[in-house]
């Protein structure tokens, strides 16, 4: 690939380039905000978690954390289950099978996108230097 | 994010169920109320002490930590290595209690143990530090095996030497990181406030 066809746009590039950004346009928005998707990658790698787990391992607030989880569950990527342990509430959250499938996707395509992304070479930069 | 990544998130939300210092205070106190034993007149009165302290472990656990940390139920592997670390801690228990009864029944083993006490001085040690490293190992926690050195090292003093001294030294150890984590944990997680109890539903 000639030095200056790699920092082409997806408007005007060719077929390789349009199909990066075609990769990062599909990416499901819903996933891509970076508070749910520490909440997404946490509820993957675990059964289930509560939600003050979920808050102290993501650093986000209850209040914040709450208002994604909202969103994740209404996009039935996120299932929460209310119980009682003894006297005292217990609410678990858990990747639904849906939720699953879209992060195992969403990861699988921003890597994609990553990998066929142009090197970090501007049009300033000459070849010897990269 | 790769799966070596999403591994790591997994470790380290696993992990930090031992952030808290509790582990390391449990077998500290083990190892001071090994010394208390040799100072004591009457080992007996140590009983209820011993059991105080895992119910001291069992209720701190539940009543300070978990509300401040939150639960997660991790994937059947993990759970599976928890299972197996308690079958190796039970283990020993076990085999010692085999080597009790087997040693009563057959005279002559017994007194062959008792003739070659070197056997238990340096198998009792090995196991320890083998148990504390297999816990290690499956609970991948590193500092155990640092816990289970020191151990073994207080056990073999005091069956080498015939000193309790390895059970103050060891149990001062292995307490004063736990000190150092749990206040460290307190410090860092708060309980929560009546407002962030009403977020987390």
């Amino acid at each position: 690939m000639p030095a200056d066809a790699d920092v082409r746009g997806p408007v005007g590039g060719d077929a390789s380039g349009e199909a990066v950004f075609e990769e990062l346009r599909d990416l499901d928005r819903l996933v891509h905000e970076p508070a749910r998707l520490m909440i997404l990658a946490y509820l993957f790698v675990t059964d289930s978690a509560d939600f003050v787990f979920l808050a102290r391992q993501t650093g986000l607030t209850l209040g914040n954390l709450s208002s994604h989880v909202s969103k994740l569950e209404e996009a039935g990527y996120v299932e929460v289950q209310k119980s009682f342990k003894g006297k005292r509430p217990n609410t678990q959250l858990r990747l639904t099978e849906p939720g699953r499938k879209a992060f195992a996707e969403y990861r699988e395509r921003i890597e994609r996108a990553l990998r066929d992304l142009p090197e970090i070479a501007g049009p300033h930069d000459s070849p010897t230097r990269r | 994010m790769t799966p070596n990544r999403l591994a790591d998130l997994e470790r380290s939300a696993w992990r930090s169920n031992f952030d808290d210092g509790l582990f390391d205070l449990l077998l500290g106190s083990m190892l001071l109320l090994n010394w208390l034993g040799s100072v004591v007149p009457n080992n007996r009165l140590l009983y209820p002490f011993f059991f105080a302290i895992v119910g001291a472990y069992v209720v701190v656990k539940r009543v300070v930590v978990l509300p401040r940390t939150g639960v997660a139920r991790f994937a059947a592997p993990r759970r599976q290595r928890k299972v197996l670390s308690m079958a190796l801690l039970l283990a020993p228990l076990l085999l010692g209690l085999a080597v009790m009864v087997l040693t009563s029944l057959d005279g002559t083993s017994a007194a062959w143990l008792r003739a070659h006490p070197i056997v238990f001085h340096a198998a009792f040690p090995l196991m320890v530090v083998l148990v504390f490293s297999g816990l290690a190992s499956l609970l991948e926690v590193p500092r155990i095996h640092a816990i289970g050195v020191i151990m073994a090292l207080a056990f073999g003093v005091d069956l080498w030497r015939d000193s309790a001294t390895g059970f103050l030294i060891g149990g001062v150890l292995v307490c004063i990181p736990g000190i150092v984590l749990l206040t460290r944990f307190l410090h860092r997680y708060p309980p929560l406030t009546p407002e962030e109890r009403q977020h987390a539903r």
